[in-house]
């Protein structure tokens, strides 16, 4: 029984920050209607930047997130504004361009780390890295308790984001109806450019609070990049409330598989959840609220 | 306020506005009339901006519209009711009609607006925290001309206000449009509903096949007998 409960508190303060990178994907989906294939290297290239940022100059990887934030901001809003929207002009073009786009933006990246970094794998050392808490019998990881609880504010903040400020609600509008939102004046390639921004940042944010745990390699990416997805489908496209459920989930079945089935096999277990919800929920976590209700468009 | 001269535009290479000419004075409401496919729906997009124009002007208060973006339209005070309505419906009501006050001058008189599509949509406020998909029908329609409204245009585009709605909705929602038009808005509306559309406006286009077949006064129109004919189900000698 302990040892359920030691598996399951892991996994959800694991499925937290993989929730964080799964946010900022479905935020993209959300207003872009693609799946960014780039959004893996983007976390690992915000976990370079942390990863640079200790070594070099030895800030805590904590810090150093709100340095490599801002900087991918700035890195996704650019991919965005000079790359993506200028194929978005292109009548003829169909929208799997985009996704193909987003595919030679990863390679990309990635073989620019490789360059730079070459192919080691790498770490960070920090005086947390391998201590636990105890709490009556189950012992906690620090890096993944902090991890856990500063992904959760930062998802909080972008919940409140959304719903309370202006610029929230004209991003929500775009996601909803591109067009109605031209009609009220919301101008959607800005709106594009901040949502890119904003979505590389969760990114980055997700990729440092990582970056105690995980060993990093500039392969990496496809990893953060095909779990983002597998939550993302999970939660019911573009739905930040189910992508967080969503990685919650992912977190625990990995945990409680790599307990009680096999280590080696970790990364085949949120696949095997992914299977069935494509065949028994395919509306993903976010069907489950009003699943008779049928949206007009 | 609104003059356009000698439109041509079509989606892509379809063209479906041939050589259009078409004014709307300060105060006016306007009806552009004409049977399923005539090109009516796509007049008022060419107005957003969200079909290709190949030739003609534009121009509304002087500005030319042809090379502007959608937003950009609607930012010089056009609001446009589309088709369909095209509610936000996963936001409530309350956000669907925040969003709808966009420019910042829109935005500082938020509170008062909120007020005044309230007391013209009395059931909005009830519902205010409800989601727009789970609106009726004919609450919806009253949502997107509230969002409209929200602008604080000085001129409202609306298309097929009473597309799919029970007669009596059909009549309330124009009750309130002719009380907003008596406030002074300026209004060119699209309606399938010959009748009722002869019987509130000022003047009026007959759309066909992408042009203007007739134009003038309702109450003249109303008394034409081609478009009695045509368009009323009125035929001489019966």
């Amino acid at each position: 029984m302990l040892d359920f409960l030691q598996a399951l508190i892991w996994g959800i303060l694991l499925g937290g920050m993989y929730a964080l990178i799964a946010i900022g994907m479905t935020l993209i989906m959300g207003v872009m209607k693609i799946i960014n294939l780039a959004h893996g290297a983007l976390v690992m290239v915000g976990m370079y930047i942390t990863y640079v940022l200790n070594v070099q100059f030895g800030l805590d990887p904590y810090i150093g997130l709100f340095i490599a934030m801002p900087t991918l901001f700035l890195l996704g809003a650019l991919i965005q504004l000079l790359l993506i929207n200028r194929i978005i002009d292109v009548d003829a073009i169909l929208p799997e361009n985009q996704v193909l786009l987003t595919v030679g933006i990863m390679v990309v990246l990635t073989e620019t780390m490789r360059l730079l970094f070459h192919s080691d794998y790498r770490s960070v050392q920090t005086s947390y890295a391998s201590e636990n808490i105890h709490i009556g019998g189950i012992s906690l990881s620090v890096p993944m308790t902090i991890g856990f609880f500063v992904a959760l504010v930062f998802v909080l903040l972008l919940h409140l984001f959304l719903k309370k400020t202006h610029y929230g609600r004209m991003i929500r509008a775009t996601a909803e109806d591109r067009i109605a939102a031209q009609y009220m004046g919301i101008p959607p390639k800005t709106v594009t450019v901040v949502t890119f921004g904003l979505g590389s940042a969760l990114a980055a944010a997700g990729g440092a609070l990582l970056l105690p745990i995980f060993y990093l390699w500039p392969d990496i990416g496809h990893l953060f990049t095909a779990k983002a997805f597998i939550i993302t489908i999970l939660g019911g496209l573009g739905s930040i409330v189910g992508a967080f459920f969503g990685g919650l989930l992912i977190g625990v079945f990995e945990s409680l598989g790599a307990t009680y089935v096999s280590m080696g096999y970790k990364d085949v277990y949120g696949l095997v959840v992914f299977l069935l919800v494509l065949l028994f929920l395919p509306g993903g976590l976010k069907s489950l609220r009003f699943p008779a209700l049928r949206r007009e468009r | 306020m609104l003059h356009i001269e000698q439109l041509n535009a079509g989606y892509g290479d379809v063209q479906i506005l041939w050589d259009v000419t078409l004014d709307v004075r300060p105060g006016e409401l306007i009806a552009l009339v004409g049977a399923n496919g005539a090109g009516k729906t796509t007049l008022l997009n060419a107005i957003s901006a969200l079909v290709t124009r190949y030739r003609g002007k534009i121009l509304f208060d002087g500005k030319d519209l042809t090379r502007l973006a959608p937003y950009e339209v609607a930012r010089l005070g056009i609001a446009h009711v589309p088709e369909g309505r095209r509610l936000f419906p996963g936001m409530t009501v309350r956000e669907n009609l925040e969003v709808g006050a966009m420019s910042k001058e829109a935005r500082s008189k938020l509170k008062t607006s909120l007020e005044e599509v309230y007391s013209l949509f009395p059931i909005l406020k009830e519902r205010e925290r409800q989601e727009a998909g789970t609106l009726s029908g004919g609450q919806q329609q009253m949502l997107a001309i509230a969002r409209a409204l929200m602008s604080r245009p000085k001129l409202l585009m609306i298309d097929e206000a009473s597309l799919g709605l029970a007669p009596k909705v059909v009549g309330e929602i124009y009750d309130t449009l002719l009380d907003i038009r008596k406030a002074g808005l300026t209004m060119l509306i699209v309606e399938q509903n010959v009748a009722l559309a002869l019987d509130v406006c000022q003047r009026a286009y007959v759309l066909e096949n992408g042009r203007v077949a007739v134009s003038g006064e309702c109450k003249k129109l109303q008394n034409d007998p081609k478009v009695q004919e045509a368009y009323l189900g009125i035929i001489e000698g019966i």
